[in-house]
C-alpha cells in the first residue's frame, strides 16, 4: 500500500495505538506482522522470497561471528552476498542482460515475464550492509530472528528506503520499549504531511506537465523540453524526498529515528556537494561498500577516477536495468572525477558570486543528467537533447498553457519559501523545543493538510523510486 | 489541578491555537494565489487565453490517444477573430462541457466541424467555441456579459440543459455574485461568509466537483454492459418529476435573461436542446435495453429512463421559446446510439460529426437564406 492512500490511513490508525500501548516484546511482534501485511499488499507471495533472504543472511551473520577460521567467515560472507545479489540479479537484471546479449547476437534466450518485488533494491542493500558490517567486526550479529526481520522489513522504510544501517536500527529494535513522546508524535506527524505535500501538491502536479511534454517530445519545442527537464528535476526531488519524509515521519511517530536522506540537494554548489545531500543513505552506502573497498582515493589519481566511475556506473545500474540509468550514473561519475581532478568539491566557496555560479553549473549538470534518467530510452534522450540545443523557439515557453503552469509555479514557490526559510535553518525537533513550538508545528501541519486536501493531485499515485 | 491534567490541557490548547493559526495561514496564502480550478472569481469569469497543449488521453478508449487542445487570444477554441469584421457572419457557441468538447482535438469538436461546413458554404463565416466545462446557465450569463457581448456576434448558439438539472435557485447564486454578507438566515449567513474566504470558496469548488461526479457529469467512459439494471418505481418517478418544478421555473427565467441580453445587443440567440443517451430504448450498437440502467451508484440516484424524462422537461423549456427565437431540437434529431457518445452526454468524434451535420442543415436555412424562412 502507498503512504498516500486511504488504505494506509486505516492501516496506521490501527497500528499506531496498538504500538503505543503494547509493551516491548509485543511491539516487536506487532511491527513484524504489520510489516508483513504492508508488504503483502503489493504481491502477497513475494513475501516468501523476503523470508528466505532474511533467513539466509541471519544464519550467515551468526556463522561469520561464531566461526574462528577466516576462510569460513569469508564463505559465509559470500553466502550472504550471493543470496541477496542473486535475488536482485534475477528479478531486476536478468531481462536486461538477456536482451543486451541477444541484441549483440551472442544469445537467443527469450526474456521472462518478471514482476519486480517492491523495494527489492533497498532491502537488498540494507541486508548486504548488515552482513558486511558483521564481517568487519563493526557490529555484533543479531541473535533474535524477529529483531533482524524487523530491521530488514519494517514497513516505514521497506519499499523505498532510507537504506538504514544496522548500527542505527538494531539497538532501537532490540528493546522496542521506548516511550513515544508527544514530541515524537508531533514532529513525526508534521514530517509525514510535509512529505505528502511535496508528493501530491508539487511532484504530481509537475508530473502531469512533464509526462505530457516528454511523451510527445517529437512535437515539443526545445524551450518546453528544457522547462519539462527542470520540472522533472524538481518532481523527482519532491517525489523521492517526499517519500523519505513520510517514511521518517511514520517511523518517528512510532518512536524510531531514521537517518536523514536528503539535505536540500539543489542548494549544492558542486556535484560532490550534491552527492552529500542527495539520497544520502545510498551515496554513503556506495562510498562505504563499493568505493572504499575498491581502493577509494588511496592508489593514485587514475585509480581514484576508475573507482569513482565504477561506483557511479553501478549506482546508475542500481536505479534501473537500462542503459539510460547507466549513462546517468556514468555522467555523474565524469562530473565527480572532473571535480576531483581540479579539487572543486573540496574548496569552501565564500564569495557569493562564486556560489551562484557554482550553484548554476551544478544544477545545469544535474538537470542534463536527469534527461537520461527520465527518458524511456537512449533515442528519446538524444532527441530531447538535440531539440534543446538546436530548436531556438524558446518563445513557446511564454505561450505555454498558463492554467497548467500557474499551479506548478505556485507549488514550486511554496516549496522554495518553506525550504529556504524554515527547513534549511530548523529541524522540526528544534522548532518543537522553541517557545510556542508546538503551536507552530500544529499550525504548519494544519496548513499542509488543508492544502493537500484541496489541491493535492491524486491522479498519479505511484512514487518514482518504487520502480527501483 | 494535577500536573498530568494541566499538561493535557496545555497540549489541547496548543493544538486548538495551532489549528486556528493553520487555517488563517492557509487563507492568507490562498489570498495571494488560489490554484482552485474555479473559473469564476468575485463574480468575474476568468478565461484561459493563448492555451496550446497536447495531452495524452489515457482514460477514454473511444477517443483519440493524443488530444490537441488550444484556446485563442479571446480565450475561445477556434480561429482568431479576423480584423475588419463588418461583413463577418460571426457565430459563437456557448455551453458547458458538451460544447467545449474538452476531450476532442481542436478540429474534431462539433463547433469546429460546424464551422468548416458553414465556412465552406460561405467564407464570411467565423465561428468560435466559448463552451466551458461545467458551466451552467449562470456561467453562460456571465460568459455572454463578460466576453461575448464585446465581440457582438450575429448569432449565439446556446446548448444547455444537463448541467442545469436541479441547479440551485438563482437567488443564491446572485448573492454569490453580489459578494454581500447575507443575514436573512444562519445557513445563508454562513454560506455567504464562506464565499468571502478563499478557503471556503475552494472547499465549495471541491464539493461541487464531487456533486458533479456523483451526478455523472464528470468525463469518464461508460461501458453500458457493466451498468446494473435498476427499475425505478412510478412513485419515485412522479416524486422526482415534481421535484423539478422550482428548478424549471428558475431555468426558464435564466433562459429569458439570456435571450433579452442578446437581443438588446442585436445578437440572435439560437437555442439547442441537449442530446444524450438518456432515455428508454435499445442501443443499436450493444443491443442493450438502456432504460433501467443505473447511472451512478448513488442509492438515491436515477436510471437512464428517469434521467431522460428529467432532461426532456428542461429541453421542453427551450422548445417553449420557439416562437420567440430559433430553436434547434438536437435532442430529438440526434440518434441515441452509443457509437456517438463515450458517456451519457459527451460525444465521440463520430457524434461530433453527426451534431455538426444536423446543426448545419438547420442553421443554413435561416443563416444563409433568412428570406426563404420568412416566406
Amino acid at each position: 500500500m502507498l503512504f498516500n492512500s486511504i488504505d494506509f490511513l486505516f492501516f496506521f490508525a490501527i497500528v499506531f495505538p496498538l504500538f503505543y500501548f503494547l509493551p516491548g516484546p509485543y511491539r516487536k511482534i506487532l511491527l513484524f506482522v504489520s510489516s508483513c501485511i504492508f508488504y503483502m499488499w503489493f504481491i502477497p507471495y513475494y513475501i516468501f522470497i523476503l523470508f528466505v533472504t532474511i533467513l539466509i543472511d541471519f544464519f550467515a551473520a551468526i556463522q561469520i561471528e561464531d566461526r574462528k577460521k577466516l576462510r569460513v567467515k569469508k564463505y559465509m560472507l559470500l553466502l550472504g552476498i550471493i543470496n541477496t545479489c542473486l535475488v536482485l540479479f534475477f528479478f531486476k537484471y536478468y531481462n536486461f542482460f538477456i536482451e543486451s546479449f541477444n541484441f549483440l547476437g551472442l544469445t537467443r534466450i527469450p526474456h521472462l515475464d518478471i514482476i519486480l518485488p517492491v523495494g527489492l533494491s533497498f532491502h537488498v542493500f540494507q541486508s548486504l550492509s548488515y552482513v558486511i558490517e558483521v564481517y568487519r567486526g563493526n557490529i555484533k550479529a543479531e541473535r533474535n530472528l524477529l529483531v533482524y526481520a524487523n530491521y530488514v522489513m519494517m514497513f516505514p522504510q521497506l519499499v523505498a528506503g532510507p537504506i538504514e544501517r544496522a548500527q542505527n536500527m538494531l539497538p532501537q529494535l532490540r528493546t522496542c520499549n521506548h516511550k513515544i513522546t508527544y514530541q515524537d508524535f508531533l514532529t513525526g506527524f508534521t514530517r509525514f504531511f510535509w512529505g505528502l505535500f511535496k508528493k501530491l501538491v508539487v511532484a504530481d502536479t509537475l508530473g502531469s506537465f512533464v509526462d505530457s511534454t516528454y511523451n510527445n517530445y517529437g512535437e515539443q519545442s526545445g524551450g518546453l523540453l528544457l522547462l519539462a527537464t527542470v520540472f522533472f528535476a524538481i518532481q523527482i526531488y519532491c517525489d523521492f524526498s517526499g517519500y523519505s519524509d513520510m517514511a521518517i515521519g511514520v517511523a518517528r511517530m512510532l518512536g524510531f529515528r531514521f537517518r536523514e536522506n536528503f539535505n536540500l540537494p539543489y542548494f549544492a554548489t558542486s556535484i560532490t556537494d550534491f552527492w552529500r545531500r542527495w539520497h544520502i543513505s545510498l551515496s554513503t552506502w556506495l562510498r562505504d561498500y563499493l568505493y572504499i573497498p575498491l581502493g577509494g582515493n588511496r592508489n593514485g589519481k587514475l585509480a581514484t577516477y576508475k573507482n569513482i566511475m565504477l561506483t557511479m556506473l553501478l549506482g546508475g545500474l542500481w536505479h534501473g536495468a537500462s542503459w539510460n540509468f547507466i549513462i546517468w550514473g556514468g555522467l555523474h561519475g565524469v562530473y565527480l572525477s572532473f571535480e576531483k581532478a581540479f579539487s572543486f568539491g573540496k574548496r569552501k566557496i565564500k564569495n557569493i558570486f562564486s556560489k551562484i555560479v557554482g550553484w548554476l553549473i551544478t544544477f545545469t549538470l544535474v538537470c542534463f543528467a536527469w534527461i537520461f534518467f527520465r527518458a524511456i530510452d537512449l533515442h528519446q534522450a538524444n532527441e530531447i537533447i538535440r531539440r534543446i540545443f538546436t530548436d531556438s523557439s524558446y518563445r513557446n515557453i511564454l505561450s505555454a498553457d498558463k492554467t497548467v503552469l500557474s499551479p506548478i509555479i505556485n507549488g514550486i514557490f511554496l516549496l522554495l519559501i518553506i525550504e529556504w526559510l524554515i527547513i534549511r535553518k530548523f529541524s522540526f525537533d528544534a522548532i518543537f523545543e522553541k517557545k510556542y513550538g508546538e503551536i507552530i508545528l500544529v499550525a504548519f501541519s494544519t496548513f499542509l493538510i488543508l492544502y493537500i486536501f484541496l489541491f493535492g493531485n491524486s491522479n498519479n499515485n505511484q512514487f518514482i523510486y518504487f520502480q527501483f | 489541578m494535577p500536573a498530568a491534567t494541566k499538561n493535557i490541557l496545555r497540549k489541547v490548547k496548543s493544538i486548538g491555537f495551532g489549528i486556528i493559526a493553520g487555517i488563517i495561514i492557509c487563507e492568507l496564502v490562498l489570498r495571494i494565489y488560489n490554484p482552485s480550478p474555479s473559473a469564476i472569481r468575485n463574480g468575474k469569469l476568468l478565461l484561459p487565453a493563448n492555451q496550446k497543449k497536447i495531452f495524452t488521453n489515457n482514460w477514454i478508449n473511444k477517443l483519440d490517444k493524443k488530444i490537441h487542445y488550444s484556446r485563442n487570444s479571446l480565450g475561445f477554441r477556434g480561429p482568431e477573430l479576423p480584423s475588419g469584421t463588418a461583413d463577418l457572419l460571426s457565430i459563437i457557441t456557448v455551453g458547458g462541457s458538451t460544447t467545449e468538447c474538452k476531450f476532442l482535438s481542436d478540429s474534431c469538436t462539433w463547433p469546429s466541424r460546424l464551422y468548416e461546413k458553414l465556412h465552406h458554404e460561405n467564407p464570411a463565416v467565423w465561428l468560435n467555441n466559448a463552451g466551458i466545462d461545467g458551466h451552467t446557465t449562470f456561467g453562460h450569463i456571465l460568459m455572454i456579459k463578460e466576453y461575448v457581448l464585446k465581440i457582438k456576434p450575429r448569432y449565439i448558439l446556446l446548448m444547455t440543459g444537463v448541467n442545469d438539472v436541479e441547479l440551485d435557485q438563482p437567488d443564491e447564486f446572485d448573492r454569490m455574485n453580489e459578494m454581500k454578507i447575507n443575514t436573512s438566515s444562519v445557513k445563508l449567513f454562513l454560506k455567504s461568509l464562506v464565499n468571502h474566504t478563499e478557503l471556503g470558496r475552494s472547499f465549495l469548488t471541491y464539493y461541487q466537483l464531487r456533486v458533479s461526479y456523483k451526478k455523472g457529469l464528470i468525463h469518464r467512459e461508460i461501458n453500458l454492459n457493466e451498468l446494473i439494471d435498476n427499475p425505478v418505481p412510478d412513485s419515485i418517478i412522479a416524486k422526482k418529476m415534481d421535484h423539478q418544478t422550482p428548478y424549471l421555473h428558475a431555468y426558464r427565467q435564466r433562459i429569458e435573461q439570456i435571450i433579452t441580453t442578446c437581443r438588446q445587443a442585436g445578437i440572435t440567440p439560437v437555442l439547442i436542446t441537449q442530446p444524450s443517451l438518456y432515455g428508454s430504448y435499445a442501443d443499436p450498437v450493444t443491443h442493450l435495453l438502456i432504460g433501467n440502467k443505473w447511472i451512478t451508484k448513488d442509492p438515491n440516484g436515477v436510471n437512464c429512463s428517469l434521467m431522460g424524462k428529467i432532461l426532456e422537461v428542461y429541453n421542453d423549456v427551450l422548445r417553449s421559446f420557439s416562437q420567440k427565437v430559433p430553436v434547434i431540437d438536437l435532442a430529438m434529431q440526434m440518434p441515441k446510439n452509443s457509437a456517438y457518445f463515450y458517456d451519457f452526454t459527451h460525444v465521440t468524434n463520430a457524434g461530433a460529426e453527426k451534431i455538426a451535420d444536423i446543426l448545419f442543415s438547420e442553421l443554413r436555412k435561416f443563416i444563409f437564406y433568412p428570406d426563404k424562412q420568412n416566406q
